[in-house]
């Protein structure tokens, strides 16, 4: 079998000769360090439901479809608020995150746990928030992140069909 | 320490630091498709709901009605740690059921979702069965703000048109 010696970059050694005169215990604690996680690469990816296509919102219309119209094409929501003057607003929400990184960290005592929670709206969950007023007709559909939606229409004094806005906000 | 000795030893030291895992992790006990079917709207009471479904994870008041919501989730997470390179894949699926009361507590509506048997164990490079919502996210440029659905799937009421 014919050999082929690699040229290297000036300053790197061969694999051989870089642990050459590196002792096992060395190596072990190499091994050890990084068997720590406080160095690595991560490839992860989380999900959280599935996405409802903007397709499926086709068949509403604001001031005619209802409550009821809503949980048959949509399901149960992920979220239900009482908004002022007897309006209410369904949320319905998914994650979805692909992602690489380097991860560098020290391992601690305190633990986070990245799961989902119903008590706080997850500022990560896309979706469509639907208002219905007092007689379960609809008067908005939004569609965004649901923590942003939640706090603007928290701020809204009210949500008559005649402030129903109809285009994409920049 | 000659270099077959020192190739034997990085394999060895590969088998040894390379790790997987699968987990699953449950929230609530399964919900029932068949007792989500004895409900009726306009004749369930609030209490024969509670008996049927059992005490429910939230109720929230909606001026004198009331919504009350049950629901199981599945999570399915795996992993492979291979020295200082790791991949960690995270599903969740939810089964979900809304209740929605009247004044009087009789049932008005039912909404459920039941994806919960859903849930895969898989790695980040496989496709998802049911489609894979991270890739959509990260394609879609309207995710990034929260934004009124275009004029073509909702339509104003007549009083609204602008």
């Amino acid at each position: 079998m014919k050999r082929v010696a690699r040229q290297l970059p000036a300053g790197t050694l061969p694999a051989g000769k870089l642990f050459a005169g590196t002792s096992l215990a060395g190596m072990l604690v190499i091994g050890a360090l990084i068997q720590t996680s406080c160095i690595s690469v991560q490839w992860t990816r989380s999900t959280l439901d599935e996405s409802i296509p903007d397709e499926r919102i086709a068949s509403f219309s604001i001031g005619e479809s209802s409550l009821h119209d809503a949980l048959d094409v949509m399901g149960a929501p992920l979220y239900v608020w009482e908004l002022p003057r007897g309006h209410a607003a369904l949320a319905w929400g998914w994650f979805g995150m692909r992602d690489w990184g380097l991860k560098l960290s020290v391992p601690t005592e305190v633990a986070v746990d990245p799961s989902f929670q119903y008590n706080d709206i997850d500022n990560s969950l896309e979706g469509f928030v639907f208002v219905f007023d007092g007689d379960e007709r609809l008067t908005l559909v939004r569609r965004g992140y649901l923590a942003e939606i939640a706090d603007d229409l928290r701020r809204r004094p009210s949500f008559d069909v005649g402030q129903v806005e109809t285009q994409r906000e920049d | 320490m000659n270099k077959p000795i020192s190739l034997r030893l990085g394999a060895a030291a590969l088998a040894l630091f390379a790790s997987c895992f699968v987990a699953r992790e449950t929230t609530n006990a399964p919900l029932s498709y068949e007792h989500v079917a004895q409900l009726h709207p306009g004749e369930t009471t609030a209490q024969e709901v509670a008996e049927l479904l059992g005490a429910p994870s939230e109720v929230v008041q909606l001026g004198f009605r009331s919504a009350w919501r049950y629901n199981h989730v599945e999570s399915k997470r795996a992993g492979i740690f291979l020295l200082v390179v790791t991949f960690l894949d995270t599903d969740a699926r939810s089964d979900r059921v809304w209740v929605f009361f009247d004044e009087n507590d009789v049932l008005t509506n039912v909404g459920s979702t039941f994806e919960a048997d859903g849930a895969e164990w898989q790695m980040p490079w496989q496709d998802r069965a049911h489609g894979d919502d991270a890739d959509a996210a990260a394609d879609s440029d309207d995710s990034s703000d929260a934004a009124v659905v275009a004029p073509a799937a909702i339509e104003p009421a007549p009083e609204s048109a602008q």
